[in-house]
């Protein structure tokens, strides 16, 4: 019975983390590991539920291989998406699972043309360009991590300062703020997002191409060749499109926690002394209103991705030859039950990231949720005491 | 009752803006491309500079932003305006569709409600154990299911590996026609060869697009229920000495309350849902009509499918507001 | 001799919690009679709500009725351990014979139905009445009894549509529709403002005459135990400490935790000169002292205090107390 609360591996890598995370934040605030050491003990509080969770290491586990492989991916890709073996060998043409050919490739390198012949494997078979599925699904990575991030980074905080600003003013403001928010709230999120990303990539493409330093940025950022420049328009339009259905959202959320927030003391207190407004909103409040919006931040990063694949499957998102999961699926459905294997695997990813992010997200909340926690709270204090015990003897 | 009528009038009423603006944002952003429709319309690269002027000037293309929209929204509403694609009124043909959508979300819906219910219920009432956990994987993973990817899934053991479902056309609407929507006016005039080739086409498309949602029901009803029974006047009924299943029924039409305002939210998502399981299923739905319009850039029938999606939306809304003073008695009207 | 109705013992209740084993209440042992008014008082949390409840068999999950015997005196002499029963026999006992109130009135009514309905559902699902249309009808009648005023129309209304001293009014309508020969009442006057107690107390003294109920009195508060009840049982940590009349309790207090309660709140029967505190608080019930459970905090404790739990002595007839003092 004791044994399950001694400290696992998993909870002393916790301590190291948080550790290593309150070292980081003191680089930039002094004193600040000091200072916070309860915060810190209670972030290792939480790290050690989440550690007793099967559920929540599983989607922790998930998530750090995405985050992995939309780092590495490109990098450990076997073969460049750009790379079109059935130009050499037409038999790659969808070529099976578990298949290996042989190609004859001619290539113009410094102006030359190269002679060589190469070996391809197909682990998991080919797309109808005879390229090889694990590259493409490690590319695609790279593309669902970056959207992934980048509507989350720019649509959350904006439905963050939104709905604070709405909460904290009130008034004509926030009559304002919410009756946009509501609008775009009253509508399928999907629609919305389809008719944006149908009419906003060729101003985008105009926008992209003359702006040379932001096209490479674009270009590096999701692992492609300057020869899909572009192409750059439909995807920014699809992040764009779900930023713009992301944010209202959050703006309903945060504006209803600040409302019961404004009506505690210390925000009376810190007006009293003079404080700014902002400094109130962005120092006292959001601090205390964060936990909660990280949790659906978790999930909506798995939903974020779901309908990035939903606009590339309905032919809205990353063009061929870029390499998109929803898009692998859509150019596979033609070929689709015969050739079975772009749609289940790179469907397969969508949902293995998606659950991932799900699982990590479901945990947290009970781990934040005040009527869950207790019990978790008790055991891992438990699992403390035991250490400390352990120590003293 | 009368106060029923006029809680449903202000209601109404406040619908109106919401319509206004999910159209004009919808106009607004078709008026920012750069594209030019007229040509497009007008046969492409070839078309002569008449046809162009011609087009231009039956659709208003030349007028400030403003008056095209309102030339749009009337035009619409009294079906006036002509489809440049296929020259058809634009309702008649999104009227046509209208009615594969709305079954379509209509057997999610009830694959929703008969799934995500009791699934719910039942892991309340087994609380903490094998059957509260895996109703908890289920809805995790149907949230994280792609609709796409599972209706593939499907296709491929229903269509290819055991033939049970069909997945071209769409069967013929019954012979008397009341609400315009097959399967209910087969149901209503007794037509029931017709209701059963309709729900033979649908039922799967139906599950594929209600399976992400009853999770989340299921979900949401087990922690409403656990709520209403972990409550006072729970204990206060077992005190009366009230039978277990009364017991229940307290409970159950309590949670009840929060439950429908989550499923008509669950309705939306649905008809959002649609675009991709028409696509997936071949359903000549206006789902999958708005895709192919959106990829012709054929406006009118754009900004006609959104304020259809935005009045069912609405509506929805209201049908929550009335059922949710049905049910309880504190709200008023 | 007086004749006993409730004949409770060693009745010992356990909560299975993440943190441990709660003991809330351990060997609890004392007799109800026929007709009188029997008050268990004691702090939040020293287990009188839990007794009350376990009479019943109303002890919800993580809780468990460990051990112990409580046997009622039917009105046809025979006698029943309600422990033993079954789960549909002891529901047909409660609300029929044995009838609660509860706390708070504004919790206890199910907001999505009528008050009339609740009182009728308590009667038809008891079959004391034939049908529901019987069941509203008498439902006028009982809102009449516990003098609500209007009450045909007020049976067709909401909880909410009520105050707190109406909400209160209706339940104990639903506790003594049935005319129950036992009457539970868990501290029914504490959720309600002050002017409203003196008439809910009222109220169930006239009830208690007019039914001949016996009443079960759960409270903290030593003015409404001094002004309903016939006999007081005090409870500490899970333990009866004293029981005994009215008068004994409050003349002649024998626990030295029933002596510092009277000093702690004004005594309605003795004058006192100054208000004092119990030192120290209520102990953990997961790893409670051991022996008397009050030793830690007791004035006079000795030796023998931690190490054996006392038992209850008689020290004149029908004033038991659980003291190694005596």
């Amino acid at each position: 019975m004791q044994e399950e609360y001694k400290k696992g591996i998993l909870d002393r890598l916790a301590d190291k983390f948080v550790d290593a995370l309150g070292s980081f934040i003191s680089l930039f605030k002094k004193d600040w590991k000091r200072r916070n050491r309860s915060k810190m003990e209670e972030w290792k509080l939480m790290l050690y539920a989440l550690n007793r969770s099967p559920p929540g290491l599983i989607g922790l586990a998930l998530v750090l291989v995405f985050v992995f492989l939309g780092i590495f991916g490109p990098m450990l890709s076997p073969w460049n998406y750009r790379f079109f073996p059935s130009l050499y060998n037409p038999d790659t043409y969808l070529a099976p699972p578990g298949s290996e050919f042989t190609l004859n490739v001619t290539e113009l390198r410094n102006g030359q043309f190269v002679n060589y012949v190469t070996t391809i494997k197909f682990p998991l078979g080919a797309d109808h360009y005879g390229r090889d599925l694990v590259s493409l699904i490690l590319y695609g990575a790279r593309v669902s991590f970056v959207i992934s991030i980048v509507v989350i980074v720019l649509g959350v905080p904006l439905g963050i300062i939104l709905g604070l600003i709405a909460g904290y003013y009130g008034g004509k403001i926030d009559e304002l703020i919410m009756r946009i928010t509501d609008m775009f709230l009253a509508f399928p999120a999907l629609i919305l997002a389809i008719a944006f990303s149908a009419v906003l990539p060729s101003r985008l493409q105009e926008f992209i191409s003359s702006h040379e330093i932001l096209k490479q940025l674009t270009l590096w950022l999701f692992a492609l060749k300057p020869q899909d420049a572009g192409n750059l328009g439909k995807l920014l339009a699809v992040i764009f499109a779900m930023i713009i259905v992301w944010w209202p959202a959050y703006a309903r959320i945060t504006r209803g926690s600040t409302l019961t927030e404004k009506e505690n003391l210390y925000v009376e207190a810190a007006r009293a002394i003079g404080l700014s407004s902002w400094s109130i909103m962005f120092k006292h409040i959001l601090p205390n209103i964060i936990g909660p919006i990280l949790v659906y931040v978790t999930l909506d990063f798995g939903g974020v991705i779901l309908m990035e694949a939903g606009l590339s499957f309905l032919g809205l998102g990353a063009t061929p030859p870029i390499a998109d999961w929803g898009r692998i699926v859509y150019d596979g459905s033609q070929y689709f039950p015969e050739k079975w294997w772009l749609v289940t695997f790179s469907g397969f990813m969508i949902m293995l990231v998606a659950l991932g992010w799900n699982l990590l997200g479901d945990t947290l909340r009970d781990i934040l949720d005040p009527k869950t926690r207790r019990s978790i709270e008790f055991k891992v204090k438990k699992a403390k005491q035991m250490e400390e015990g352990e120590e003293n003897a | 009752m009368a106060n029923l009528k006029k809680f449903l009038v202000r209601r109404i009423l406040t619908f109106i803006p919401t319509i206004i603006g999910v159209t004009l944002i919808v106009f607004l952003i078709a008026y920012v491309i750069p594209a030019d429709p007229a040509r497009a319309w007008a046969g492409g690269e070839k078309a002569s500079p008449d046809a162009i002027e011609r087009v231009r000037k039956e659709y208003h293309m030349d007028d400030p932003w403003y008056e095209q929209y309102w030339f749009l929204v009337t035009g619409l509403m009294q079906n006036k305006i002509v489809d440049p694609r296929t020259s058809n009124y634009v309702f008649d043909d999104v009227g046509k569709r209208f009615p594969v959508t709305f079954e379509l979300a209509l057997i999610a819906f009830v694959f929703i409600i008969i799934i995500g219910i009791p699934l719910g219920v039942l892991a309340a009432l087994k609380r903490n154990s094998w059957i509260d956990t895996v109703v908890r994987i289920f809805a995790l993973t149907g949230v994280s299911t792609p609709v796409f990817w599972l209706g593939y899934m499907l296709i491929f053991i229903f269509f290819v590996k055991w033939r049970v479902i069909t997945l071209a056309g769409f069967p013929a609407p019954p012979a008397r026609e009341i609400l315009h929507v097959p399967i209910i006016d087969s149901l209503i005039t007794g037509d029931f060869q017709t209701f059963l080739q309709h729900l033979k086409r649908l039922w799967l498309p139906g599950f594929t697009l209600g399976f992400m949602s009853a999770g989340v029901i299921a979900r949401f009803v087990r922690n409403s229920f656990l709520e209403a029974l972990s409550s006072d006047y729970v204990a206060f009924l077992k005190a009366k000495g009230v039978p277990k299943l009364k017991i229940y029924r307290h409970a159950l039409k309590n949670a009840l309350v929060p439950i429908v305002t989550v499923l008509g939210l669950q309705f939306g998502g649905l008809l959002g849902g649609t675009p991709i399981t028409e696509t997936v299923f071949g359903l000549p739905g206006m789902g999958s009509y708005a895709i192919i319009s959106i990829q012709n850039l054929d406006f009118p029938v754009i900004v006609a499918v959104t304020f259809i999606y935005a009045i069912i939306f609405v509506t929805t809304n209201l049908v929550v507001d009335i059922l949710y003073a049905v049910i309880d008695p504190r709200v008023r009207y | 001799m007086p004749e006993p109705i409730l004949e409770v013992r060693d009745l010992t209740v356990h909560f299975y919690t993440y943190a441990g084993i709660v003991k809330a209440i351990e060997k609890v042992s004392f007799d109800v009679y026929k007709g009188e008014t029997f008050a268990l008082v004691g702090e939040t949390g020293c287990g009188k709500s839990v007794t009350s409840r376990a009479l019943t068999q109303l002890i919800e999950s993580p809780g468990r009725i460990v051990g112990g015997k409580v046997i009622y005196h039917r009105d046809d002499g025979s006698t029943v351990d309600l422990l033993r029963l079954k789960e549909e026999e002891i529901r047909e006992i409660r609300g029929k014979e044995i009838a609660y109130i509860f706390q708070d009135p504004h919790a206890s009514l199910d907001p999505l139905y009528t008050v009339g309905y609740q009182i009728a559902e308590a009667m038809v699902v008891h079959g004391t009445v034939k049908d529901w249309k019987e069941g509203f009808k008498r439902a006028v009648d009982i809102l009449r009894r516990v003098l609500i005023p209007d009450p045909e129309s007020r049976v067709k209304n909401y909880p909410h549509e009520l105050s707190g001293g109406m909400k209160q009014r209706v339940v104990i309508g639903i506790g003594v529709s049935n005319n129950p020969r036992i009457l539970i009442a868990d501290e029914p006057t504490t959720a309600l403002d002050v002017t409203v107690q003196a008439q809910i107390l009222d109220l169930m003294n006239k009830l208690k005459e007019e039914y001949k109920t016996t009443v079960i009195l759960i409270t903290h508060n030593m003015g409404v135990v001094a002004e309903m009840a016939d006999r007081v049982a005090v409870m500490y940590a899970g333990k009866i400490v004293e029981i005994g009349s009215v008068d004994q309790i409050f003349k002649n207090p024998l626990h030295p935790y029933t002596q510092g309660l009277l000093k702690a709140v004004p005594n309605p029967l003795a004058r006192i000169e100054k208000l004092e505190t119990i030192p120290g608080t209520v102990p953990n019930l997961i790893t409670p002292p051991s022996g008397c459970r009050f030793h830690p905090r007791c004035p006079r404790v000795m030796g023998i205090c931690k190490e054996e739990v006392p038992k209850l002595k008689e020290m004149e007839p029908g004033h038991f107390v659980a003291c190694h003092l005596y």
